[in-house]
């Protein structure tokens, strides 16, 4: 069954077709999540609540077709609402430094693996906080959740020039991070292609 | 491979990585499903639904925003200080909301070519005139540091300053000032967007360590008349001033006579050397960024005392509504503005009032035109009501005060449209 018939049959009120059809979406809604808030919590709150504000509203979607867009508007709405409720509650996580308890366990074995991926979480976390949540919520989706630049304009209802122009902003501050960390040199300006 | 695909390539490698530090719970979707079978039983998605204090479906297809001067912004088109906007915005929006001639260059020369508005251009719900407001308030208001000289090198006094919300943006603050000196007009826009790129054959200067850039911002349609909708006589080359200043980014505009390079310069020192205070970053300062359930005894001086503005909240309303809960946030889908919401119950059915200072009516008024349901303009007790019909259900809204109240039933429809007005009535006859 493809999406377009699961909209449809969720739409009547099919659960099976709504587990099949959120179910596909589910791992990287919750990461999504995750990279939004760096809070493992806070990430599935975020997709429970959407999931659930999906089941609610998708009698009122008329276009299987842009399922994923009107899916996605959902879970960022959703993420920024909760963010900002949750903005002044530093959970454990934070005060930890990062979370791990979902690492394979094969890597907790492997020191040096873990020392990098420890490095790597650390880098990518800085680079996400100095990011405005608006520039996060476009970087994310662009380069994780792999929305092109029109899909993104249609979840977040900006022109296309804005969504170029937050990713090349977002691009030339995580370019900077990065130079800064030593990962990258200092070479000529960093643009957008997209 | 091109840096900027390694960058890319690099960005990715590391989201992807990070990704994997949360595992996410596939359980988690059955649970969801469980929930949702018996979902007018289960009381934990009652909870949820009860903290979600600001219904999605008014989030998304009740936001409207008030355009008391609408100025629009488009490919070629630098009309947002333009006297010809600014003309027929006081002679109501209708004259530059449905479309104007712009002049498009084409491979033998620029053409005039009509465009439509709404569709084509980026616009602009402005609204309050903050005039009388100090920097370190309208920082407060818009949530980023922001500096508005009360003049310009040149003589050019402030007359207005403005703060707007892009319509497709929503949350994306710009505060807008206009300088008049003579003929001409200034226009000095400050926001969080950067446009630097966008100048052509732009030259940069420095002054105390802050890069000013100057350059060709695009071509301004000359109209007989200053009258948008007749076809232009021809075009001119406007340049614009950009920098960047605390974070913020600054644009200058002219409405008649360019900004020469010369000028740019005496505009950027002037600017800098006038610089009397910097604030600290006031992300939270005036804004209420989490939600709190205010005691069920609340008064409205203390409401009001929350959110910052007056407010009419009557502890019962007809069809024997009695409040439940005063609820102070922030408007979700304004960053910058704050809201209440008073739920109301009867034993049987839930209530929501909403109040709030973000301009909801406009847009809403602008789709009550081309609905084609029962939505339309009414008159309570003498205020101009918006009766709209929305997701399944409708709400009346109106503006009183400055602020925007919304009404609707939680779940469900108004059993008439005469319920809802004899609600509303309450609520503006209260206090």
């Amino acid at each position: 069954m493809d999406e377009n018939e699961l909209v449809i049959k969720c739409q009547q009120g099919d659960m099976e077709a709504y587990e099949a059809l959120f179910g596909s979406y589910f791992s990287k809604a919750v990461r999504y999540a995750f990279l939004i808030t760096g809070r493992s919590d806070l990430a599935e709150d975020i997709v429970q609540e959407a999931l659930i504000e999906c089941y609610k509203d998708i009698k009122s979607l008329k276009s299987p077709e842009k399922f994923k867009s009107w899916f996605y508007r959902i879970l960022v709405r959703t993420s920024w609402r909760v963010k900002a409720k949750e903005k002044r509650n530093v959970s454990m996580d934070e005060l930890k430094g990062s979370e791990y308890r979902g690492l394979n366990s094969n890597l907790d074995n492997d020191l040096d693996r873990l020392v990098e991926t420890r490095e790597s979480s650390r880098l990518i976390k800085d680079v996400l906080q100095k990011l405005s949540l608006p520039l996060r919520t476009t970087v994310v989706l662009h380069y994780y959740n792999d929305l092109s630049i029109k899909e993104i304009s249609q979840v977040l209802k900006w022109f296309h020039g804005t969504v170029k122009s937050r990713l090349y902003n977002a691009r030339k501050i995580i370019h900077k991070e990065l130079v800064k960390e030593g990962y990258v040199s200092d070479g000529k300006e960093c643009g957008t292609n997209a | 491979m091109h840096d900027n695909e390694k960058i890319d390539d690099m960005i990715r490698g590391l989201l992807d990585k990070e990704a994997l530090n949360i595992e996410p719970k596939e359980e988690i979707i059955g649970e969801i499903g469980v929930k949702l079978k018996n979902i007018e039983q289960d009381s934990k998605l009652k909870c949820i639904v009860k903290n979600n204090i600001f219904p999605m479906k008014l989030n998304i297809k009740g936001y409207v925003a008030a355009a008391l001067l609408l100025f629009v912004l488009a490919p070629g088109l630098t009309l947002i200080f333009s006297k010809e906007a600014r003309v027929a915005a006081a002679h109501g929006i209708d004259a530059v909301k449905n479309w104007v001639y712009v002049m498009i260059k084409a491979e033998d020369g620029y053409k005039p070519v009509k465009v439509e508005v709404n569709d084509d251009a980026g616009q602009f719900d402005i609204f309050y005139d903050y005039v009388g407001l100090t920097d370190e308030e309208l920082s407060r208001k818009a949530g980023f540091n922001i500096h508005v000289p009360s003049e310009l090198w040149g003589g050019y006094n402030c007359i207005q300053k403005i703060k707007g919300v892009r319509k497709s943006d929503n949350t994306i603050v710009n505060v807008i000032a206009t300088y008049e000196h003579k003929n001409n007009t200034f226009g000095l826009m400050i926001s969080m967007d950067n446009y630097i790129e966008v100048l052509q054959n732009k030259k940069e200067f420095d002054v105390k360590g802050t890069k000013f850039y100057w350059g060709e911002a695009g071509t301004d349609s000359i109209y007989p008349n200053h009258d948008m909708q007749q076809i232009p006589v021809g075009v001119k080359i406007s340049h614009n001033l950009l920098w960047e200043y605390q974070g913020a980014f600054y644009r200058l505009y002219s409405s008649y006579e360019d900004i020469t390079y010369d000028t740019a310069q005496k505009i950027a020192e002037h600017f800098m050397n006038n610089i009397s205070n910097t604030y600290d970053k006031k992300d939270d300062a005036g804004v209420i960024r989490s939600q709190s359930i205010l005691s069920k005894d609340a008064t409205t001086e203390e409401i009001e005392n929350e959110v910052g503005f007056k407010v009419k909240v009557p502890e019962s309303l007809p069809g024997n509504f009695n409040i439940a809960y005063k609820i102070v946030g922030m408007d979700p889908m304004n960053n910058s503005c704050n809201m209440f919401k008073g739920e109301y119950n009867n034993g049987e059915r839930t209530l929501n009032l909403i109040i709030t200072e973000a301009n909801w009516p406009v847009m809403e008024y602008d789709r009550i035109k081309d609905a084609e349901d029962d939505s339309r303009i009414i008159e309570v007790e003498g205020v101009e009501c918006h009766w709209t019909y929305s997701d399944g259900s409708h709400v009346l809204g109106w503006m009183d005060k400055d602020v925007y109240y919304l009404i609707g039933h939680e779940k469900g429809d108004f059993s008439s449209i005469d319920e809802a007005v004899a609600i509303a009535k309450s609520i503006i006859n209260n206090g």
